[in-house]
């Protein structure tokens, strides 16, 4: 019995613990993850198709290096690198113990998320028209955008140049409505073959009623109908127009 | 004589009696000795385990970085340059370049921003009608270009450029609308296309595009809808 004293006092302790620790941490700190799943697959591309080549088995430990969409790419521990889906590492755990918490793209997500981008096309009282948008999430219902666009006309072309403040509530809906209300300024340029008075630059005023839907992924469709009110030499004219945008958000 | 002779072997088992008497204590008692020493061995061993020493002998105490799972790196954003021939409806063929920013939004899905300049030639009326008739002005016939398109991948799939060189790859379809300023004026444009992708690393990639942009023009003809071709090759790099 002392014998076996002896030798349990002297022996190392070792755990898989220990193996975070030891291990090469990356010269820019990586994500390693444990398996808790049967396994999780590595596949040769991060897209459909693409097929498995390596199986990292439940208990062994995975580096992340990136992410694109939805697909991760991982080192195993015996230094093979592939590509594994979202909804495989979402089931790992962290060094702590706990489950991982991945970025993930859900329509929850989108109305948590603060920047966006899109474009739309529609038209202005008959003309076509496209915009580029950016916006920025201030509060859960309340979005500020910047604008800009073109629209096209038989006589004349426009610039423009906007911002504008969305109203959109936060409901559960996969179609949600909107008001945006915002103001900007229109720079007109003649067409070179009809000869008209220079047009110049007016300021407008506009408001928006429209509906968002969304489609998957980060990405949400939206129909507008907008009133402008221009202000000219001769008072304030009004414009209507109508658009359908696309929206990535990030 | 007899006596002395039990005597003498009397003597003698005692004696060897007391001899192995002493001789089994003194193992009992080596024993014993060491038993006692190694226990003492062992205490001290356990000592040195129960008690914190001022060494630590197993395992440094060192914390592991908590790495966030937000600062996983995904290269979505893209920059890219792109050169090739565009054929201006009516006019000639010409060399176009341009610059694109690409955004990878899903693993199909993504949205690309297109400036590309080009420079128009003489129309073949022009070229036979001698050095004297000009349709448009020097200037009117800078062809530049922007559009905002989207793009999806259709075909994913991979290339086999030699026996060990393989690359991811992508045939896509993109369209979206923009601008075209030719003959000093704005045109409202659509571009229809589709292209062919190789992703030689993750953050470089090498396509190779079709494009239609359809706009409606005056210049040679009031309201025809023009349809200029391009056929280009450029590189990206995501960051």
């Amino acid at each position: 019995m002392c014998t076996l004293l002896l030798l349990s006092c002297y022996s190392p302790q070792a755990s898989s613990y220990d193996l975070f620790r030891s291990g090469n941490q990356g010269a820019s700190g990586s994500l390693y993850l444990e398996v808790a799943e049967p396994y999780i697959e590595m596949h040769t591309g991060p897209g459909r198709g693409y097929p498995v080549f390596n199986v990292v088995e439940q208990g062994e430990t995975i580096e992340i290096l990136k992410r694109k969409a939805d697909w991760y790419k991982v080192r195993s521990t015996d230094n093979k690198t592939g590509w594994s889906r979202a909804t495989e590492i979402a089931h790992t755990l962290k060094p702590s113990g706990e489950p991982v918490d991945l970025p993930e793209i859900k329509r929850g997500d989108y109305l948590k998320s603060r920047w966006r981008v899109g474009f739309s096309g529609g038209q202005f009282e008959g003309a076509n028209a496209f915009s580029v948008t950016g916006g920025y999430r201030i509060l859960g219902w309340i979005g500020a955008e910047l604008e800009w666009g073109q629209i096209f006309d038989n006589s004349v072309t426009s610039d423009y140049y906007g911002a504008n403040i969305l109203l959109e509530p936060d409901m559960n809906f996969p179609v949600t409505p909107y008001v945006t209300g915002g103001a900007g300024q229109f720079q007109f340029n003649n067409r070179q073959k009809v000869v008209v008075e220079d047009a110049g630059n007016s300021d407008y005023y506009s408001i928006g009623l429209g509906a968002s839907y969304y489609i998957g992924r980060n990405f949400v469709m939206r129909g507008e109908y907008r009133w402008y009110s221009v202000s000219t030499d001769d008072g304030d004219a009004g414009l209507n127009s109508w658009r359908i945008g696309l929206n990535t958000f990030f | 004589m007899e006596n002395r002779i039990k005597h003498i072997l009397l003597v003698h088992k005692h004696s060897s009696r007391i001899a192995a008497m002493i001789g089994k204590s003194a193992v009992l008692l080596s024993l014993l000795l060491s038993g006692a020493v190694m226990h003492v061995k062992c205490v001290v061993a356990d000592d040195a385990v129960d008690k914190p020493a001022a060494v630590q002998v197993i395992t440094p105490e060192v914390e592991p970085r908590e790495v966030s799972e937000a600062d996983i790196d995904d290269e979505i954003f893209g920059l890219g340059l792109y050169a090739g021939v565009v054929s201006i409806d009516n006019f000639g063929t010409e060399p176009v370049y341009g610059v694109r920013a690409l955004f990878h939004a899903t693993e199909d899905l993504f949205l690309q921003f297109d400036y590309g300049v080009s420079r128009a030639g003489n129309t073949t009326f022009e070229e036979l009608s001698g050095d004297n008739v000009s349709l448009l002005s020097s200037s009117d016939r800078d062809y530049t270009y922007y559009n905002v398109l989207l793009g999806y991948n259709i075909f994913p799939g991979e290339v086999f450029m030699t026996s060990k060189l393989t690359f991811n790859s992508d045939f896509y379809l993109v369209g979206g609308v923009g601008n075209t300023r030719f003959g000093g004026e704005d045109n409202f444009t659509t571009t229809l296309g589709t292209g062919y992708r190789i992703v030689l690393r993750d953050w470089l990639t090498w396509n190779i595009d079709f494009r239609d942009h359809i706009f409606s023009s005056d210049i040679i003809k009031s309201n025809q809808t023009t349809h200029n071709i391009e056929l280009s090759t450029g590189v990206a790099f995501f960051y």
